[in-house]
């Protein structure tokens, strides 16, 4: 317990020297990185702790990101009361194409979020009055305080933690071990009593807002929001982010999250190649380390224990880690 | 009257496109159980294939034919590879699994597709036999769409008439139904699902070389034509191949009606139909829950 | 003696199949009651009717005087009718302490509660359930690296989390030693003592049925043919020359 304690105030205090060390460039790249860590989680919920495979979240990260667009640009509201605005049509896009979603089981439930998110962009596409389009919308800069790249990276930073925290809590809730019994053995679940289908409706909507904040906050990061925010490469991102890190572990989506798009910033720099690079990628995790980089942390954890106990040591494969 | 009956032959066409590059799909699904996601990248790298041979074979009198039949050729070539290299190692695997690896390789194969033809759109000219017009009182057809739908209708009846005719159907429907007997019946199954993996790819094959009569051949091609082919899978029910091709038709007259009406929403009416339909038969058309997990 | 579960003209057909046909069936509140007979004489089938697993084609089953006929699963189990399955099922890759927590957590209405921690909700209770069951020391274990028969008081673990009034056992002993076999009949015994609850099951093995049983129905192509104490059904000419015969051998 105290090694944890120890453990997290180092994490925080490399995370905040950060924002003094790093140049732009890299300052920047770190900034992504916390904003898609919420992307990661919004799959992570779905796929790692409830078992359902969803290519759709790309679809609630456009609709939060153009939710925040729209009533900054047109409705002129504050700014957190964009962020607000934005997270909120996030959740409720969840609510209702979810509805129609959580209905289907497995490879339907699969086949339905890929439809739902194509749709999605393609409706914002489309509606040229209210979204322009395929120019998107520009001119989305947040407050002075938080403008610059410095800022706007403890800004991240803070939402984030915070966000963290909230999924953290989900998790280690009462319905979060719901969620695991439900990917375990769903008729199980049904006969201890758990309403299975309002719980997947409720952790869809839940998994949407976490999208959506990473749109939301992801907007005034770049300045601008388009149509392929919600397309389903977009959503490809979160499948992959995700199982890279390991998606039933409560680190999982963080360290994906940040290793892709360090990652990304990496190989940018020489090729252009990197649907090719992530698609290897793919391959290697699910061939040859299923649980992602914190399946590996973990089964090295348990190797040790073992060896330490001498005994066989398997223990809880949960999400205590 | 014209007007309306222009219109069902073009949605009948785009039915004819939607059927073939979805059938092999299901047919996969059907037999196999394995959704490909990459489905739609080989689709697309038939119509780069068949534009590369048209282009070596350019002066040639049959040109397009002869491409169309190298095109399928090589494709049959190369999904017997994925199949020994990948498919065959995922069919056991879970549902999640097979998913996520069938993605990455619409990942790879798309990279790949780009370093090979590059990112401009490419154009396949149509034969001297299919660049006419078949006019009858005010109806006017295209020679190129006639085409495009009879080859529909035969690789469907063919496919149709494999799976319900012949022995070798008969062990592809046992193959769905009793996986665990074949084995002891001295049927190889691995090679069943070679088979049928290559077949798929085939009629994915036949959609790519179809699809360069009716538009520019170009990395995008595949992601447009996904959403309504999954929504065709969806509705008609997935791994019912008689499904598919009624919904195909259901989608492609939607489609050509609604392009006419609201052109701006054509594809989202598909997905408000699949919609729909779920909510009142969440196993498509002709479906079962059987396959599901 | 007050019932506590009833069918009427209860009906199953698989296509043309008739699995279940008009089954009346009563379990008095208190009692261990047995279903028995053949393979394929639908048993399984009649246990999945009653929680409603498979949808009836005919007939309706009344729990505590209320028609529950349709209602959804989760709902059955909440008004205090649990089960267990002929093969064991229980969620591979959660501990034993969280499988029975998360019972006790859905029956206190709290299985979709956001707040609060799992480590330590309800943590008396799930011990307690445990200690019961035998399961104590392994409980920090993942469901399926337990031995078979820990897997099976595992599951009676889960549904006993659910603090049901009846219990539903399908096969409790299926597959196991003997001596297991007799374990899990003392446990199911002191639970009716401790727990004063009704248990309805189906067994294969005809010394535990009569070993437990207070009362038995048996079951022949769908129809039930005899319901009475086990010595009667013992002596029922009809169940023996359609049931028991030569090739079923009673021991006790």
């Amino acid at each position: 317990m105290r090694r944890k304690n120890i453990l997290i105030a180092a994490v925080a205090l490399i995370l905040l020297s950060l924002g003094l060390m790093l140049e732009q460039f890299w300052l920047k790249v770190a900034t992504e990185a916390l904003i898609m860590m919420l992307l990661a989680i919004s799959f992570s919920l779905l796929y790692g702790h409830t078992g359902l495979l969803s290519f759709g979240q790309g679809a609630y990260f456009g609709v939060g990101a153009y939710g925040f667009a729209l009533a900054f640009t047109r409705l002129h509201l504050d700014f957190p009361l964009c962020l607000l605005v934005g997270v909120v049509s996030a959740g409720l896009w969840a609510a209702a194409t979810g509805y129609l979603c959580v209905r289907l089981a497995g490879i339907y439930f699969a086949i339905m979020t890929v439809v739902v998110a194509q749709s999605t962009f393609f409706i914002i596409f489309q509606w040229y009055s209210l979204t322009g389009g395929d120019n998107g919308i520009q001119g989305l800069v947040p407050p002075d305080v938080i403008s610059g790249t410095r800022g706007y990276y403890y800004f991240a930073l803070a939402i984030v933690s915070a966000a963290f925290y909230a999924y953290y809590r989900l998790i280690n809730s009462p319905f979060g071990l719901s969620l695991r019994c439900i990917r375990e053995n769903m008729i199980r679940a049904k006969f201890v009593g758990i309403d299975e289908h309002k719980h997947r409706l409720k952790v869809f909507i839940l998994s949407g807002l976490f999208a959506g904040l990473a749109g939301v906050l992801f907007a005034p990061f770049t300045r601008s929001v388009v149509p392929q925010m919600a397309d389903w490469i977009s959503s490809g991102k979160a499948v992959f982010m995700g199982i890279l890190g390991g998606a039933s572990y409560l680190l999982g989506p963080l360290v994906g999250a940040a290793a892709w798009v360090f990652l990304d910033a990496f190989v940018s720099g020489f090729t252009v190649h990197w649907p090719l690079i992530i698609g290897i990628l793919v391959f290697v995790i699910v061939f040859f380390m299923p649980g992602g980089l914190m399946g590996l942390v973990h089964s090295y954890r348990v190797r040790a224990k073992a060896r330490k106990r001498g005994s066989s040591g398997l223990l809880s494969d949960g999400t205590e880690t | 009257m014209e007007l309306f009956i222009n219109q069902v032959f073009s949605g009948l066409v785009r039915s004819a496109l939607y059927f073939l590059v979805t059938s092999g799909l299901t047919l996969l699904f059907g037999v196999v159980g394995t959704l490909n996601m990459a489905h739609f990248s080989l689709y697309m790298i038939a119509s780069y294939l068949t534009w590369t041979f048209h282009t070596m074979l350019r002066g040639f009198e049959f040109s397009f034919w002869s491409a169309f039949i190298l095109a399928s050729a090589g494709m049959c070539i190369l999904g017997w590879i994925i199949e020994r290299l990948v498919m065959r190692h995922i069919y056991e695997r879970e549902l999640g699994d097979q998913l996520l690896i069938t993605f990455a390789m619409v990942y790879i194969l798309d990279d790949v597709t780009k370093i090979i033809w590059g990112s401009n759109p490419l154009f396949v000219a149509r034969p001297a036999i299919l660049t006419g017009v078949i006019s009858w009182g005010g109806i006017s057809l295209p020679a190129s769409d006639i085409f495009v739908l009879l080859l529909g209708l035969v690789s469907g009846l063919g496919t149709w008439y494999l799976l319900a005719r012949t022995r070798t159907g008969r062990i592809l429907r046992a193959a769905y139904s009793h996986k665990e007997m074949l084995p002891a019946l001295g049927i190889p199954i691995h090679r069943i699902y070679t088979g049928i993996f290559v077949l798929s790819v085939l009629l994915a094959s036949i959609a790519g070389s179809a699809w360069t009569l009716m538009g520019m051949v170009d990395l995008g091609q595949a992601h447009t034509l996904l959403i309504e082919a999954f929504c065709v899978m969806v509705i008609g029910g997935m791994g019912s191949f008689v499904g598919t091709a009624v919904s195909a038709v259901i989608c492609g007259l939607t489609y050509s009606f609604a392009i006419l009406y609201v052109p701006k929403i054509a594809t989202l009416l598909i997905f408000v139909l699949t919609g729909i339909i779920l909510v009142f038969r969440p196993w498509g058309l002709m479906g079962t829950s059987g396959r599901l997990h | 003696m007050a019932e506590i579960l009833r069918t009427e003209k209860l009906t199953k057909h698989f296509g043309g199949v008739m699995a279940v046909s008009g089954v009346n069936l009563v379990v008095n509140r208190g009692d261990i009651h047995a279903v028995i007979g053949p393979n394929g004489a639908g048993k399984s089938t009649l246990f999945n009717l009653i929680t409603n697993y498979f949808e009836p084609s005919a007939g309706r089953v009344l729990f505590k005087g209320q028609d529950i006929t349709g209602r959804p699963a989760h709902a059955i189990c909440r008004m205090g009718l649990a089960r267990s399955f002929q093969l064991t099922n229980i969620y591979p890759k959660l501990t034993v302490f969280e499988s029975v927590q998360m019972s006790l957590l859905s029956i206190e209405g709290l299985a979709g509660s956001l707040f609060g921690s799992t480590g330590k909700l309800l943590q008396e209770d799930t011990e307690n359930v445990l200690e019961m069951v035998g399961l104590i020391e392994q409980r920090d274990l993942i469901g399926n690296l337990l031995s078979h028969g820990d897997k099976k008081r595992l599951e009676l673990a889960i549904t006993l989390g659910n603090r049901p009034e009846m219990l539903l056992m399908d096969e409790p002993t299926a597959g196991m030693a003997p001596d297991e076999t007799w374990e899990i009949v003392d446990l199911v015994n002191k639970l009716r003592l401790e727990e004063n609850l009704t248990i309805l099951f189906t067994e294969h093995d005809m010394d535990v049925v009569f070993e437990m049983a207070d009362r038995v129905s048996v079951l022949h192509q769908g129809l039930v043919i005899c319901d009475a104490v086990p010595e009667e059904v013992q002596k029922d000419e009809m169940v023996r020359e359609c049931y028991l015969g030569s090739a079923w051998p009673v021991t006790s």
